[in-house]
């Protein structure tokens, strides 16, 4: 069977959230969200294109760092809640069965709601200026992922038959109850230079280096039609896996500008999303009734390329107003798009036809999306340290991988996602040459809570 | 900034008889004021190179092309900042040879921040160098525009807000002692110190561009500049005996190391170098 799984993040500036694309049911539930470092950026709901002036600016807006004025370092710690949405139970057409005692008693699809909690290091880095110049260097966290859930199986037909392999591509009237964990991760390491090429005008450069990990299993049991599963006696027909290790290289460019009196600033950030490889298997498991051969395929996992601008507005020393446009080119997930199952080469289920399965993979489709993000902060300049309040906000458009095929399983699965609106708040305490900052940025599907810490030398 | 090698013995060639007197002002003057700072040799360019780049600014002066005759005056003023001349020009007449005076009308008519900070530090060179003395009818307005000049500087200031020329000054810092230098001087002219709390980016730092200017001027060797912004510092209070301890830390080390400076024999010593007379000018001519 073909694996297909292009896991998707955002590589960027802004919180861009992250998918892991397949046409493997595990891939549909989980959804990444990773935001711009540091947390008075975070609570400024990621709008930080056109401030860019700390050192978080290498991998947000590499211009701003011209406009540190003294070397500084800053350390980030983050802490993920991700609650995953999935086609839990229910049914997708049809009614429910009258026997009480029976599992199928929902009419309609059911969402699953499970979460997990990640904690890391998220952010680390340096910045030198040096005459017109700026050089940094930095750690990210770009990806810190995990999930961990199980399904049910949803029902998808009238009738009630059932592959005995459980796989959605395949005519069947139950999927099959899956056992699903997922971590992924991905570190950047990357060098940025910074040159103010004009009174209030520079130009900046990223360069970084990406380490990616990927592990992956889903289990398929097959119960009772018509009970709910038990994962310790049902036979566990088939697992697949995606599994892998690869590196990439990424660029990011930047500029910003700055108005005479620096109440104004623009900013603008291309940032290229890495490739990577890893093996994607579907393996037959000890209670198959239908026996096939194992599958491995190279699979891709995509970050999307992303363009943004960003302008902010400075109406007295204390306050600042920010607003971000990114555009996340999502559909680039698609590229190499794999059938996870390979239901080309699957045995037939019915010899009477023999005739597999269309995965249809070009009915998968994903939205490029624009996010909006808007952040202000006030600082209580008479105060000592500092204290600054900061709140913002981001609209995050659904950019989930959805099916618009025939096939009754991926239709079930792969759904239209809801946009999402965070909402960060945040505040920070700063002296002379050391900075805290506290954020959270909350919404339906991920929250992130902030701390970070900012050293001038 | 144009390096401006003033104060120089000017080798004035073709000196006409009613510029005698004014030639030996000049020379007075200038001698009295590198005696004051202890005279190095200048290096006197007052040729006819001179005279062409003064040429070729005024041409571009006269039509009102501000930008294009900066580089030609600019270059006059650098070869020789004070001659007792009168240049013609070819179609528009006899110029006095008043370099400054014309660069800062140059950085005037130009009418931005930046040129009007640059215009104000021209009219005070002039004076400065006694151009108005030497030339009194074509700069007869230059007290004129120097008051109008301060005052559009003046209107520059935002409520609530402080300049952005004191925030440029940090960054050159460390870096560039003379960038920094006018940066703060930039600052001191749309806002006076407040000592109150500015944002650089998400640092705070005290608004005390004057203090910032006279550390600056220490470094760029000119002790005796430096000294005289120290005296006029109204802040030493503030921050010495205000504040938690580290809120005006870096402050306080300034003012301890100024005030070493400025209480010891080096007081007065200042090398004759065209940037500490330069300072000098800007700081007696204009006020901050």
């Amino acid at each position: 069977m073909k694996l297909a799984v292009a896991l998707t993040f955002s590589a960027t500036l802004s919180a861009v959230p992250l998918l892991a694309q397949t046409n493997l049911e595990t891939n549909a539930g989980v959804h990444f969200n990773f935001s711009t470092p540091g947390a008075g950026n975070l609570a400024l709901g990621g709008a930080f294109l056109a401030l860019a002036f700390d050192a978080s600016a290498a991998y947000t807006n590499p211009a701003g760092l011209t406009t540190i004025a003294a070397p500084e370092s800053l350390i980030e710690g983050r802490h993920w809640y991700y609650t995953h949405v999935f086609t839990d139970r229910g049914r997708l057409i049809g009614n429910p069965s009258v026997d009480p005692t029976d599992f199928d008693d929902h009419a309609g699809l059911v969402d699953g709601r499970a979460e997990n909690q990640v904690t890391g290091l998220s952010y680390l880095s340096y910045v030198y200026p040096r005459d017109d110049w700026s050089f940094s260097l930095y750690r990210h966290e770009l990806v810190n992922f995990k999930a961990d859930f199980s399904t049910h199986g949803a029902y998808l037909t009238e009738d009630r038959n059932r592959s005995p392999r459980g796989i959605p591509g395949e005519t069947d009237a139950r999927l099959a109850a899956l056992r699903n964990q997922m971590d992924v991760s991905i570190n950047s390491y990357g060098a940025a230079a910074a040159y103010q090429v004009g009174q209030g005008f520079s130009l900046g450069v990223t360069i970084s280096y990406y380490d990616f990990a990927i592990d992956s299993l889903a289990l398929r049991f097959l119960p009772s039609l018509f009970s709910a599963p038990d994962f310790t006696s049902d036979p566990l027909v088939n697992f697949q896996t995606q599994r892998g290790k690869d590196s990439d290289w990424g660029v990011a460019a930047g500029f910003l500008w700055e108005s005479p009196r620096r109440r104004w600033s623009l900013g603008g950030v291309y940032r290229q999303g890495p490739s990577f490889t890893f093996q994607a298997t579907n393996d037959p498991g000890p209670g198959t009734t239908l026996p096939f051969s194992r599958s491995v395929q190279k699979a891709a996992f995509h970050v999307p390329d992303i363009y943004g601008i960003g302008l902010a507005f400075q109406p007295s020393d204390a306050c600042r107003v920010a607003f971000d446009y990114d555009r996340v080119r999502y559909s680039q997930l698609l590229r190499g798009f794999v059938d996870i199952f390979n239901l080309a080469a699957l045995p037939p289920v019915n010899p009477l036809f023999p005739t597999p399965p269309d995965p249809e993979l070009n009915r998968f489709v994903i939205d490029d999306t624009g996010e909006l993000h808007l952040g202000m902060e006030y600082a209580f300049l008479q105060r000592w340290p500092v204290l600054t309040l900061r709140a913002g906000g981001w609209y995050e458009p659904d950019h989930s991988l959805r099916f618009e095929g025939k096939n009754a399983g991926f239709e079930a699965v792969f759904r239209r996602g809801a946009n999402l609106m965070h909402y960060t708040a945040g505040l920070g305490l700063a002296i002379r040459r050391i900075q805290v900052d506290a954020a959270i940025d909350h919404s339906d599907r991920v929250s992130v809570i902030s701390l970070s810490a900012g050293f001038r030398y | 900034m144009m390096s401006v090698r003033w104060l120089q013995s000017p080798v004035v060639p073709r000196l006409r008889p009613h510029t005698a007197v004014a030639v030996c002002l000049l020379v007075f003057s200038a001698a009295g004021l590198a005696g004051e700072a202890g005279a190095t040799p200048p290096d006197v360019r007052c040729d006819e190179a001179a005279k062409e780049a003064f040429r070729s600014g005024i041409k571009q002066y006269a039509r009102r092309q501000w930008e294009a005759a900066i580089p030609g005056l600019s270059r006059a003023a650098d070869r020789c900042p004070m001659a007792p001349w009168i240049i013609k020009v070819f179609d528009f007449g006899e110029y006095h040879y008043v370099p400054f005076y014309y660069l800062g009308k140059c950085n005037y008519g130009l009418n931005d921040r930046d040129s009007s900070f640059k215009a104000l530090r021209n009219f005070y060179l002039s004076s400065c160098l006694t151009e108005p003395t030497r030339h009194d009818g074509p700069t007869k307005d230059l007290d004129d525009l120097t008051k109008e000049c301060r005052t559009r500087l003046a209107d520059q200031r935002q409520l609530q807000q402080h300049p952005p020329e004191f925030n440029e000054g940090l960054k050159a810092f460390d870096r560039d002692w003379g960038k920094a230098a006018e940066n703060m001087w930039d600052a001191l002219q749309i806002e006076s110190d407040d000592g109150q709390m500015k944002l650089s980016a998400r640092w705070p730092d005290p608004y005390l561009p004057g203090l910032r200017l006279a550390k600056a001027l220490a470094k760029l060797g000119c002790i005796r500049e430096a000294c005289r912004q120290y005296d006029r510092f109204q802040f030493k209070d503030l921050i010495l005996k205000n504040g938690p301890k580290d809120k005006y830390k870096d402050e306080r080390q300034v003012l301890e190391m100024l005030g070493s400076e400025c209480a010891g024999p080096n007081r007065e010593l200042t090398p004759n170098n065209e940037t500490c007379q330069r300072w000098r000018c800007w700081l007696g001519e204009g006020r901050p």
